[in-house]
């Protein structure tokens, strides 16, 4: 039962600055996902809360209790690793009592704990071997089981589930999922695959470049992204981007075309000027007729997924995408009329990718 | 096959077989001579058959030869050897082990320039160290003792073996050790429940590599065991030297020169592929 | 607060780099500070500036000893890695029993230098040795007599020691060449170029790494060069085949020249400084090209 807070952190490799002055508060019984492209920082932020990389300045709490300067063995955390670093040379039971081993715990404790956490993922049949005689979904399994085995407060998962197969992670997903709506402790998931951040999380921070540029529910960070990064890394197929100018509060314009955007929830007051019109593919819509909110495009390929279609459009030079049913997208014309769904779009400041 | 590859073939086969004979031959003679009596071995040919082999001249060299003035053989140098390679092969490897451990896995601050400090020490000749080590063992009073003659293999040893455990080492997964951390091991529970157990086979490598360069050692030997701790080495080459100045003895000479040869070249023969590894290790990064 | 992991890492060199700093690093300037006086038995402070060096370099056993440093240095590595290379090559030809013949070529690396030594002044030795037997073969006028010639005793060091140490290179060339990828084999077969050609213009630039590593090997037994001449020729005859290592060593020990000993040892420190630059130059080289 831990509540994280994060004050201010700041960590640089050389002239090399990986955290930026990062700042996050995480509710206790959280499942905060830390989503990013590699290289944003979200490992070694991980790795700070941690304990295991050591930051130049800021604070970690844990429950209003310092904890920036302990041992990662004092901080009381159950750590998943990616490439799991179970010990090579002990069995999975050996493995997952190892904690409680060092600590001069008794045998009797020792085995209770370990039968627990093996009867909670179904591993008990697994105890005897070593990790060479495991699969890889099987010592996934017992990373996590040797993480429980201790008395967590915290658990951190470092991109537990990308050295698995399609098929695996899925199923992985489904548990690690159950397994913290049982424990009901605190889970900080750092992950570079948005659907995993999508399925796990019930709040996802987004990182870039050592800086959070969002912190917000699954949900929120899809519709409503703060920035252009968000928005561009979030989401597949991705959003399309069409460089424009407001030219009224409720109207963009995008070379020769005028898009209406009536009902934007304005962050602040809108202000005229160049933006960037961002717009999901599912929420464009080929029209049979113009109206008078389509506007002009031309059709430029067809991409069928199988469920869906994506279909490329070019709209006054800049191209756009529309997912469309694979009904919908036989046999358009060359010519097209777009419709978007107010509820698709988002508007970037061209300079700040910030959300207008 | 082409009558011109089959020349080659042949060729290439005499070039071997005449080359292993090069270097077979210093060994059979060796051997030869070892089993001969005294006077066989003085007045015929070196490459004839022994009449009767025995091993007399092997029990001779082993206890009664003499070296100087001591005709106990060379039975209990062979001890002392065994000794000294004993203390220093295992706290070299300690040490080594330590030194790797800490020096690949904890992101040290210069620990590039630690590494550096120590295998500078590796390359540079031995003859420049030794006196000024004398004295300070004279200082310490363990001038000549087991001691010092452990101490200086340790000293010169510990550069190539920190090597080759730290190269090792480095291999090994980070994540491993950030696991222990997390699981509240400390720096030497980690190194002896996680590390160790990983470190047979690298400790298998460089013990053989230690092991054949403490007891193939003359030098230091020479200079810091003292008469009580003189190695193998140093008497086997004295007493060829004793030998000549009486009645040469070669077969006894010869048997001891095997003696002293048999424990590294039993585990050239039985460790294969490690030995190699071994004295081609320091070579990796050097 | 508990002593961090970190910490006791730290701590855990700390014997390590006291060992080094004092017995290397102190020894070495100790022994740089002492050629600088003229110590006889024992050590003496007074400055003697470079006396001891002019001494040296007048000294005509240090003028041979110092000549053969390169003389047999030369000849040894050049026969090991010539030696070396070609065993390398032949046991790449797929040979029938290749592990027989590499053991046979690798074990002397397994003797100490004392047993070679030894081992060779016994089958050098003219009245009972390869010269008596090849005599009794009927070559009457055959003559082996290396060990008490003042110019060709520095041979037999070299015959010994590459006997000692060619199976090393061998055996790093060799993995080398098992390192070479199939596919340029067959891209050269494949472009009709002749397997020697292939050695010389393709493989052996790609083993250049390798030969470094074997020079640095070997040099390093070229200046350490004790053991081998104390049991094959005792630096004899005269001190024809006298060695830096083994003139050091005498004057420390036994001709108490403490002050000469020490110039000595430092110039030979020099050397193996100037000779690991020329190396440090051939990798960089290797590197570029």
């Amino acid at each position: 039962m831990t509540r994280v807070r994060i004050e201010n952190l700041v960590r640089s490799y050389g002239a090399h600055a990986v955290l930026k002055d990062i700042s996050l508060d995480i509710a206790d019984g959280e499942f905060l996902v830390l989503l990013g492209p590699s290289g944003c920082g979200k490992s070694t932020l991980l790795s700070a809360i941690a304990g295991l990389d050591q930051v130049q300045a800021g604070r970690i709490l844990f429950d209003d209790r310092d904890v920036t300067r302990l041992e990662p063995s004092a901080r009381e955390i159950g750590m998943v690793f990616q490439s799991y670093a179970l010990y090579p040379t002990m069995t999975a039971r050996a493995n997952m009592a190892f904690a409680l081993r060092v600590v001069g715990a008794s045998r009797a404790e020792q085995e209770e704990r370990v039968r627990w956490a093996a009867d909670l993922l179904q591993i008990g049949h697994l105890l005897d071997r070593k990790p060479g005689q495991l699969s890889g979904g099987q010592r996934q399994r017992v990373a996590i089981g040797r993480s429980l085995v201790r008395k967590a407060r915290l658990f951190l998962f470092d991109e537990p589930l990308s050295n698995l197969d399609a098929k695996l992670r899925t199923e992985m997903r489904n548990e690690i999922k159950a397994l913290h709506e049982r424990l009901g402790v605190t889970f900080v998931f750092v992950t570079h695959d948005q659907i995993e951040a999508m399925t796990l999380a019930t709040r996802i921070a987004v990182m870039d470049a050592g800086v959070i540029q969002q912190v917000d529910t699954p949900d929120e960070i899809y519709r409503r992204p703060a920035t252009r990064f968000v928005a561009d890394f979030v989401g597949a197929p991705a959003m399309s981007f069409l460089e424009g100018e407001l030219v009224a509060p409720d109207r963009v314009r995008i070379g020769e075309n005028t898009v209406a955007v009536p009902d934007y929830a304005w962050r602040s007051a809108p202000r005229t000027g160049s933006v960037v019109f961002g717009v999901r593919p599912e929420r464009v819509s080929v029209a049979p007729v113009p109206g008078t909110a389509t506007v002009a495009a031309r059709l430029r390929g067809i991409e069928p997924h199988g469920a869906d279609t994506l279909v490329w459009a070019e709209l006054s030079g800049q191209r756009l995408s529309a997912r469309l049913t694979p009904e919908a997208a036989a046999g358009l014309p060359q010519s097209l009329h777009l419709d978007f769904e107010i509820e698709g779009v988002s508007l970037f400041d061209p300079d700040s990718g910030a959300r207008l | 096959m082409t009558p011109a590859g089959r020349a080659g073939r042949i060729g290439l086969y005499l070039f071997l077989v005449t080359t292993a004979l090069f270097f077979a031959i210093p060994l059979v003679i060796v051997v030869l001579t070892a089993l001969k009596d005294a006077d066989e071995a003085r007045g015929a040919s070196i490459f004839l058959l022994p009449r009767s082999p025995d091993l007399e001249a092997f029990s001779k060299a082993w206890s009664s030869a003499c070296i100087g003035r001591d005709c106990n053989g060379i039975g209990g140098r062979f001890w002392n050897s065994v000794v000294i390679t004993a203390l220093a092969t295992s706290i070299s490897l300690l040490l080594a082990s330590l030194n790797g451990f800490a020096l690949a896995l904890w992101n040290l601050r210069r620990a590039g320039l630690v590494l550096g400090l120590l295998l500078v020490g590796a390359f540079v000749p031995y003859q420049i160290m030794i006196y000024p080590l004398v004295r300070m063992f004279a200082v310490g009073g363990i001038h000549q003792t087991l001691a010092a003659v452990v101490i200086v293999h340790v000293l010169f040893g510990l550069p190539i073996l920190t090597l080759i455990f730290r190269n090792y080492y480095v291999g090994l997964p980070p994540e491993l050790i950030k696991a222990a951390r997390v699981d509240g091991a400390g720096f030497f529970q980690i190194w002896r429940l996680v590390i160790l157990p990983l470190s047979l086979n690298v400790a298998i490598v460089a013990g053989i590599l230690s092991v054949t360069g403490v007891w193939n050692d003359y030098l230091l030997g020479l200079i810091f065991s003292g008469q009580n701790w003189q190695p193998m080495t140093v008497s086997v080459a004295s007493l060829s030297a004793t030998a000549s100045s009486g009645v040469p003895e070669q077969n006894v000479n010869m048997a001891a020169t095997l003696l002293t040869a048999l424990p590294p070249l039993l585990l050239y023969l039985l460790s294969g592929k490690y030995f190699v590894r071994g004295v081609t290790a320091g070579a990796v990064k050097g | 607060m508990a002593i961090t992991p970190q910490a006791t890492a730290r701590f855990v060199l700390v014997p390590t780099i006291l060992l080094t700093v004092v017995g290397y690093y102190g020894s070495i300037l100790w022994t740089i500070g002492l050629s600088f006086t003229p110590s006889r038995i024992l050590p003496v402070s007074r400055w003697a500036g470079l006396d001891m060096y002019e001494r040296l370099l007048s000294t005509e056993r240090w003028q041979v000893a110092y000549t053969n440093l390169f003389v047999f240095g030369g000849l040894y590595i050049g026969f090991c890695l010539a030696a070396g290379l070609l065993l390398a090559i032949a046991l790449d030809q797929g040979v029938k029993g290749r592990s027989v013949y590499q053991t046979i070529f690798l074990y002397p690396i397994a003797l100490s230098f004392i047993v070679t030594g030894l081992a060779w002044r016994w089958l050098l030795n003219p009245t009972t040795g390869l010269q008596d037997y090849v005599r009794s073969l009927g070559f009457e006028s055959f003559s082996l007599d290396l060990l008490s010639s003042p110019e060709r005793a520095i041979f037999t060091l070299v015959i010994a020691g590459v006997w000692h140490s060619a199976g090393l290179v061998m055996v790093i060339l060799f993995a080398g060449l098992q390192s070479v990828d199939q596919e340029i084999w067959r891209a050269g077969r494949v472009d009709g170029i002749p397997r020697h050609r292939m050695y010389r213009h393709v493989v052996l630039p790609m083993l250049w790494p390798m030969v470094v590593t074997c020079l640095v090997l070997l040099g390093m037994n070229v200046v350490r060069s004790y053991d081998l001449v104390v049991a094959l020729t005792g630096g004899g005859p005269g001190f024809s085949t006298d060695v830096p290592a083994k003139f050091i060593v005498d004057h420390y020990f036994e001709r108490q020249s403490v002050g000469l000993a020490s110039a000595a040892a430092t110039l030979l420190l020099l050397t193996v400084v100037v000779l690991f630059a020329l190396v440090g130059l051939l990798r960089r080289r290797g590197e570029a090209a």
